[in-house]
């Protein structure tokens, strides 16, 4: 027995000890985000500072989300072009192209570019904040920093994201149909008819509230890394890199459950 | 009256604060001196609510300050101002709308009163006049430092807390804090609670001195009573600050 412990136990003691480590940080992260909720009913409303981040993370985002969807739709309808011709089933782009967007690549790529853009920014200006003291300058001026600094970040990504997702899902369609038509020669009437034919309300719904969902766990996970910097400069880097990766991991993880188990409940049973 | 009573306070199993005795009088300069890392800044966190003690309390005009609820708490702190040792200013806002900005949220959703007036007269108390459209970043730090204390009065509290004020600064401009220091607790009739290592700075502004040392206050009284103080760690404190006072001489 001891021969097995002491074989087995330089291995499973540091594996525990994350474990530990991702339950406890767990913990705090929902702590955090109940807090945070607790503060978004309680008055003062600051909507000026929702209007602020609604802008940050929704307008300033529109040009980067517009360019790589046209691009994210455009190769797609590239790639499947090719393989629909060897079915002669070129028609059928459009409408893979569309579901997929709506589904999956629209809401998953628009939270991933808002992480890059928007959420690695939030996490690095609340660690300076952090290590500056600032945060607990607001606390000595009787402002509550989560009501302050994280409940007008969680509302503007949740909102934003599915607006974004919109935007994502149309100007991906339009990069498809330019590739589709002008370069692939495909006949525009099938293809819009297939593309309306399939793609309904639900699909793009479905996408919409997974974006929400994407939305507020993006903006919880960088704020809350952002708010618990510690260690000055390194301190902020080490905290907008984790709060990019944790954020974009959670984006992919999630994405698979609400697909698999929530949405395709909601879809079945309607 | 701020009251401490026997607090203590540990992070990660290492005992900070081993049980601090101190009371600072209404409308009085109490300068807390100490060595780097002896728990001083941890002490005012405690005064002004950003930590809860371990063990004991801290009473300030009678109301145990760990007895307060989130939002009691918060309400209670517009009682008080505080300055940063490194000022705390908002980088993306400019030097008004950083002195504003407690006004601004202790005035939500009631009528304002003249911001611009109440700045500038801050500013003018402080001796920075006409720099309102300033960035933080385009500021000395002594000047940080003043429109951090410019912050501090704007909702002219009853008690100023200052962290460490004078370090980092050349000497012209310790002594220039130092007189702000005063003439805020003579203009204004504040409570005010100073946490220096700065001996010579603590020995001209203060009506009462206390040492911290070990996690524990080991000396307190007047400036005059704290320079004749036998205490061995004390007197270690007093002859290093009359050295560097030298130094400074001879530069």
């Amino acid at each position: 027995m001891e021969r097995v412990l002491a074989i087995v136990s330089p291995v499973l003691t540091p594996l525990g000890r994350r474990i530990m480590f991702i339950a406890g940080e767990l913990g705090r992260w929902c702590s955090f985000v109940w807090q945070a909720l607790a503060w978004m009913f309680r008055p003062p409303f600051r909507f000026d500072q929702f209007a602020k981040q609604m802008e940050f993370v929704g307008v300033k985002s529109t040009w980067i989300i517009a360019l790589t969807a046209f691009f994210t739709g455009a190769v797609f309808a590239l790639q499947s072009g090719k393989v629909y011709a060897l079915f002669n089933m070129e028609s059928m782009v459009g409408a893979t192209v569309g579901l997929s967007l709506t589904r999956e690549i629209g809401p998953v790529f628009a939270a991933i570019m808002v992480t890059a853009r928007a959420c690695s920014a939030m996490a690095a200006e609340l660690g300076t904040m952090r290590v500056t003291e600032q945060i607990d300058a607001l606390e000595t001026m009787a402002v509550n920093p989560i009501q302050y600094l994280v409940v007008p970040r969680l509302l503007a990504c949740t909102f934003m994201v599915p607006l974004l997702t919109m935007l994502y899902d149309y100007v991906g369609v339009v990069g498809s149909y330019i590739v589709g038509i002008y370069l692939l020669g495909i006949n525009e009437g099938p293809f819009m008819n297939r593309l309306y034919y399939y793609v309904d309300a639900d699909d793009i719904w479905s996408g919409l509230i997974k974006a929400a969902i994407f939305g507020f766990l993006i903006a919880a996970i960088s704020c809350y890394m952002g708010y618990n910097t510690r260690a000055g400069a390194k301190g902020v880097g080490k905290a907008t890199t984790r709060a990019v990766v944790v954020s974009a991991v959670t984006v992919l993880i999630t994405d698979y459950f609400l697909t698999t188990w929530v949405l395709e409940y909601i879809i079945n049973h309607k | 009256m701020i009251e401490i009573k026997g607090v203590h306070k540990s992070f990660n199993g290492n005992e900070v604060l081993k049980g601090i005795d101190l009371t600072i009088p209404d409308g009085k300069i109490t300068v807390i001196i100490g060595p780097s890392g002896c728990g001083k800044t941890v002490l005012l966190r405690h005064i002004i609510g950003l930590f809860r003690p371990d063990r004991g309390r801290v009473v300030v005009d009678g109301v145990d300050i760990a007895s307060l609820g989130s939002r009691e708490l918060n309400d209670f702190r517009r009682r008080f101002g505080m300055l940063f040792q490194n000022a705390a200013l908002f980088d993306s806002q400019s030097v008004f709308e950083n002195v504003a900005f407690p006004l601004i949220e202790s005035y939500r959703g009631r009528q304002l009163p003249d911001l611009k007036r109440i700045v500038e007269h801050k500013l003018s108390l402080v001796g920075l006049a006409g720099i309102s459209n300033k960035m933080p970043s385009e500021l000395s730090g002594g000047m940080r430092k003043r429109v951090g204390l410019a912050r501090a009065i704007v909702l002219e509290p009853k008690i100023i807390l200052y962290d460490e004020p004078t370090t980092g600064l050349d000497p012209i401009m310790t002594v220039a804090i130092d007189n702000l220091i005063l003439s805020m607790q003579q203009k204004l009739a504040i409570t005010s609670v100073v946490i220096s290592h700065d001996i010579n700075s603590a020995l001209r502004v203060a009506d009462q001195v206390a040492m911290v040392h070990d996690g524990r206050i080991i000396e307190r009284g007047s400036s005059g009573e704290f320079r004749r103080s036998t205490n061995p760690a004390v007197r270690e404190f007093l002859d290093a600050g009359v050295r560097e006072a030298s130094e400074g001489e001879v530069e």
